[in-house]
């Protein structure tokens, strides 16, 4: 195809582009066309859902009742609740702890699997099951391990003599967040191995032959090729899962529902009692909306350099 | 005193051997008091004193859940949406991420972010409106309807991790193909989509366990036993303040056990080799 | 660079790949008929045991054809308890709530007043001319406007589940009648892992608050006044506070992790054998015959021990409800009265093997309940049973207090946080407050 605007009509190039052609090769047009489903789902499925809660959030509200708007006064009501900030802080060090627990565990395990091994398949399969099991289950479970009296943990102990008889893992106040924490990290932990493992296979071998000849030794060659290539990979995975993790209400829902005294409370579950179990849908939505603004500006920040590398 | 290159490799090997026992214990204890549970008969569940082993082992409770539940009915349910909205999401996915990773629109980085901000409204908020959207379209007790509010969770997320790996293809493989006369589409499915086939794997994972596994929006939006999906059947084990804990279990276990199918079999394309090796030279 | 050219056979394909997609989504796909296509939708709740649910079923269906509908007209859904809130939340705002379902006091408390439920003194009517007629108290909850927006069901009492012979062994030969006795006798059989007193203090709504009311009422505390205002705070309720601290850390005759229970819990403590006592509806007990348990034999059910101020249990009513937005209002009203006929009534009362006591006292005199010695201690909890909210009654602001855990909450907050049992009742009594008010109830 040359580019020769000097020749006769008898060119390709002097034909009429019909409007589906032109369409087609146009960038906007073609960007257009395959987000198309994808926004119309979204439009339906979250956008409308998610204005709603949003102006729920300025509502009184009642299941079955029309609300009538209360401007900030859900907001008002939330920074006078004393339990509140208790809840906030919560939530940060719970999704911190989490999701960095299952940074590290779902590398290392990642890492692990990368090497050969006979059965490597066996294993990597047992290290999905968590995931595999809905979180619901996951947390009746280990409601279950927790058990006082019955209790896998609880079992064990005792008769590895570690303890006289059963702690109460749930409910003694330095324990519980840990405990919840623990289940968290047990469901979720597969979601990062498996996404590290793959980015980890995307790592052309090149680069660490490239590397050992240069005389770099396990360490060097995980800090200087392994980790900068897996940049964006982490920080989707950290950027999902952190969304995931901080607005997720089974675990506690199920484990304590916020006891010892509000010492496992978090944000999402504050939310979900307020709207759904006590019927105070405004408020519930007015909860949701307080972690929003730092969530937003986390996502952005992990985003931005995942996003500037794309496009033409 | 400096170990030999094998010598490191051996080390590192061992520790990582190390490392994978214990991860295993630690994924699998759970799993083993579910199963163990689902053997027992209810006198053995909650007796006094606590066997490792069921004493009396019984398939009781998977008889309960075949014979007397409609598990088996949930389990075909289960089957057919999830596959419909892997198979879903996996196209709606590519496209996007092929638009939000190469082509510059107005608007790219915003739609991309607003992605991921449709997941800090969590389901147990969303679920009313989502249902009010559901009816309006006469979707209600519909698998159309249920797959059409998976997606709506599941291809923001698959999209954000295929973009991720769409924008680690170099440029050059692309243009090289275009010059050649390849359309867009082309380039997507023959280029980008066969390089990034362990990211697909990773999504179809993804999105198949997610609905699998998924509960509120199933629960509200599908009240009808046809069509309903597994997770919807277990407060059915939950009777006031009393939990029949043996065929609970028995049905986890059996839950399991699909995804871990597909995940044993389509593993591989996890591991492929054939990644970047068409840059060079 | 030169534009590249999609062909048309590209594009061609393109749309008929989509197309096709979107054809066989729908070959396999069939749509379902909708359950509001039913003449009659029937929530059913299931009880604890098979067989009830199946009897209710039965009714159902034998109600439906005599009124001349056929099988396809019914839509008999099984609802989970746990389900049946955010379900109903959804389907009121939807416009598509069950015709008939069973409504509980805090249900009745959320869907009477704002206008959902007919008026159902007809059916009532019909019930009281049965020989002895009906239980009057619990018509308390559903008179809302003068009318009675709910036919009752059956009477749910909370029940003492003892082991005697734990007691028996501590040389007493039933439960201690107040809690100061019971605390003796706790020190006595309290050997963890095994714990004398199965007190609920989690944050989950329904036992904890019965067990920690039973322990304020027999001393003389209670939520609200006669007049139906926020009246905790008081001297009995402090005693009160004072002493399940004294249960739960110095004596420690209640299992730590008692903070962490849902509803289940204590069932499954004391099913376990785990605990010598017990406050729960009667399923405990149903699950101890279930389970051929060797613990049936060594429990007793009694009424909680009492205090200063009386000895009283927990009882409370559940009860049929209709929707307005029923397709045949009269139709599921006729449903409602059919289960209600005394035969049916009684056949499924007998069914429920304890889970409920009859809302017709004559059917007390039955062999069922006259002639089973273990319901000796049920029937005399459902006698000097009252409310949990005696001497008032169960409102939208009281509902609120109960499922937000505050009670509960700052109880925690005096074991856990080290709280004086004074400033806890205090902030409950503020909060109630604050709540009231803001749902324009009087304080």
């Amino acid at each position: 195809m040359t580019d020769n605007p000097g020749t006769a009509a008898a060119f390709p190039y002097d034909r009429k582009i019909p409007i589906w052609e032109r369409v087609a090769n146009s960038k906007r047009a073609l960007a257009f066309m395959f987000l198309l489903p994808t926004t119309l789902v979204l439009t339906c499925v979250v956008v409308y859902p998610f204005m709603f809660a949003l102006l729920l959030s300025f509502q009184d509200k009642t299941a079955g009742v029309p609300g009538r708007y209360v401007g900030l006064a859900n907001y008002i009501e939330l920074l006078g609740n004393p339990e509140f900030l208790q809840i906030v802080y919560n939530t940060v060090f719970y999704t911190v702890v989490a999701v960095s627990l299952k940074f590290l565990i779902g590398l290392t395990a990642a890492l692990v699997l990368n090497q050969k091994r006979r059965f490597n398949n066996i294993y990597r399969t047992i290290l999905f099951v968590p995931w595999a099991v809905p979180t619901v289950i996951a947390s009746l479970t280990w409601l279950w391990v927790y058990d006082e009296f019955n209790g896998l943990l609880n079992v064990l102990f005792v008769k590895l003599g570690l303890v006289e008889y059963g702690v109460a893992w749930l409910a003694e106040p330095e324990l519980a967040m840990w405990a919840i924490i623990a289940v968290v990290v047990w469901n979720g932990t597969p979601f990062y191995t498996m996404h590290f493992l793959a980015g980890l296979q995307a790592i052309p071998k090149e680069h660490y032959e490239a590397a050992e000849i240069d005389g770099a030794n396990t360490l060097h060659k995980f800090w200087f090729i392994t980790v900068p290539s897996m940049g964006s990979v982490f920080a989707i995975t950290i950027m999902l899962s952190t969304v995931f993790t901080s607005t997720s209400i089974v675990v506690v829902n199920i484990l304590t529902n916020g006891a010892p005294a509000n010492l496992t409370q978090i944000l999402p579950n504050f939310s979900f009692n307020l709207a759904i179990a006590t019927g105070r849908m405004g408020l519930g939505s007015a909860v949701n909306m307080v972690l929003f603004p730092f969530l937003v500006v986390f996502i952005v920040i992990l985003s931005g350099r995942m996003l500037r590398k794309g496009g033409d | 005193m400096a170990l030999t290159k094998a010598g490191s490799q051996r080390l590192s090997r061992a520790i990582g051997s190390v490392i994978l026992v214990v991860l295993i214990v630690w994924t699998l204890a759970p799993i083993y008091w579910m199963i163990n549970t689902s053997l027992k008969v209810p006198g053995e569940i909650y007796g006094q004193n606590i066997t490792m082993w069921p004493r009396q082992p019984t398939l009781e409770n998977y008889w309960i859940l075949f014979q007397q539940t409609n598990f088996p009915l949930y389990l075909r349910n289960s089957l057919i949406v999830a596959c419909a909205t892997t198979a879903l999401s996996l196209v709606f996915a590519s496209l996007g991420a092929y638009a939000l990773s190469r082509l510059q629109f107005p608007g790219r980085k915003l739609f991309a972010r607003t992605l991921v901000y449709t997941y800090l409204m969590p389901e147990s908020l969303l679920f009313i409106p989502l249902l009010i959207i559901v009816v309006t379209l006469g979707l209600q007790n519909t698998y159309q309807g249920l797959v059409f509010a998976y997606l709506g969770f599941t291809v923001p997320f698959c999209t954000w991790l295929l973009m991720g790996y769409f924008v680690s293809i170099p440029v050059e493989l692309e243009e090289a193909a275009m010059t050649d006369g390849c359309s867009r589409l082309g380039v997507l499915f023959y280029i980008v989509l066969p390089l990034t086939v362990p990211a697909l794997a990773v999504v179809a994972f993804f999105s198949f366990t997610l609905s699998w596994n998924e509960y509120v929006y199933a629960a509200v939006l599908v009240s009808d036993v046809n069509v309903r999906t597994i997770p919807t059947g277990i407060p059915n084990f939950i009777v006031e303040d009393v939990f029949f804990w043996g065929p609970m279990m028995a049905s986890t276990v059996i839950s399991a056990i699909p995804p871990l199918v597909v995940y044993f079999f389509f593993q591989r394309y996890l591991i492929t080799g054939l990644t970047l090796g068409a840059v060079k030279g | 660079m030169a534009k590249t050219n999609i062909t048309r056979r590209q594009f061609g394909k393109l749309s008929a790949g989509a197309a096709a997609l979107g054809f066989t989504t729908n070959i396999f796909v069939p749509r379902r008929a909708h359950a509001r296509d039913a003449k009659l939708v029937f929530w059913l709740q299931p009880n604890f045991n098979a067989k009830a649910d199946d009897l209710l079923i039965a009714q159902t269906m034998e109600y439906a054809r005599s009124k001349g509908l056929s099988d396809s007209d019914v839509s008999i859904e099984k609802v989970p308890g746990g389900e049946v809130v955010p379900r109903m939340a959804a389907a009121l705002e939807i416009g598509a709530p069950p015709d008939v379902t069973r409504v509980n006091e805090p249900n009745m408390v959320n869907w009477g007043p704002n206008g959902h439920l007919v008026d159902l003194t007809p059916v009532i009517e019909d019930m009281r001319s049965r020989e002895d007629g009906i239980n009057e108290d619990t018509l308390l909850m559903a008179k809302i406007d003068g009318e009675i927006l709910g036919a009752p069901m059956g009477i749910a009492a909370s029940a003492a589940h003892v082991r005697i012979d734990k007691f028996r062994e501590a040389g007493y030969d039933q439960l201690p009648a107040t809690w100061e006795e019971f605390i003796e006798a706790a020190k006595k059989i309290n050997q963890p892992p095994f714990y004398a007193c199965g007190m609920a203090l989690g944050l989950t709504p329904s036992d904890s608050l019965v067990d920690i009311l039973s322990v304020v009422d027999a001393y003389g505390g209670s939520l609200v006044d006669g007049q139906n205002r926020p009246a905790f705070e008081s001297d009995g309720t402090i005693e009160a506070f004072k002493l399940i601290d004294a249960m739960y850390n110095e004596h420690r005759i209640i299992p730590r992790s008692s903070l962490s229970w849902d509803n289940s819990a204590n069932n499954k403590a004391y099913q376990s054998g785990q605990i010598a006592y017990a406050l729960n509806p009667t399923s405990i007990y149903s699950s101890l015959i279930n389970d051929q348990s060797e613990l049936l034999d060594l429990t007793v059910l009694d009424v909680p021990p009492g205090g200063p101020a009386g000895r009283h249990a927990t009882v409370s009513t559940d009860y049929y409800g209709v929707f307005k937005q029923a397709q045949d209002v009269d139709l599921a009203v006729g449903l409602v009265a059919h289960f209600m006929k005394p035969e049916n009534y009684d056949a499924f009362i007998t069914e429920a093997g304890g889970r409920y006591l009859p809302v017709y006292p004559a059917q007390l005199t039955q062999p069922f309940w006259a002639e089973n010695a273990a319901f000796d201690g049920l029937r005399a909890a459902a006698r000097t049973g009252r409310s949990m909210f005696y001497p008032g009654k169960l409102t939208p602001a009281l509902s609120e207090v109960v499922v937000r855990t505050m009670v509960q909450a700052e109880v925690q907050n005096m074991l856990v946080k080290g709280k004086e049992a004074a400033a806890a009742v205090a902030d409950v009594q503020k909060q109630m407050i604050e709540t009231f008010e803001r749902l324009g109830e009087p304080v």
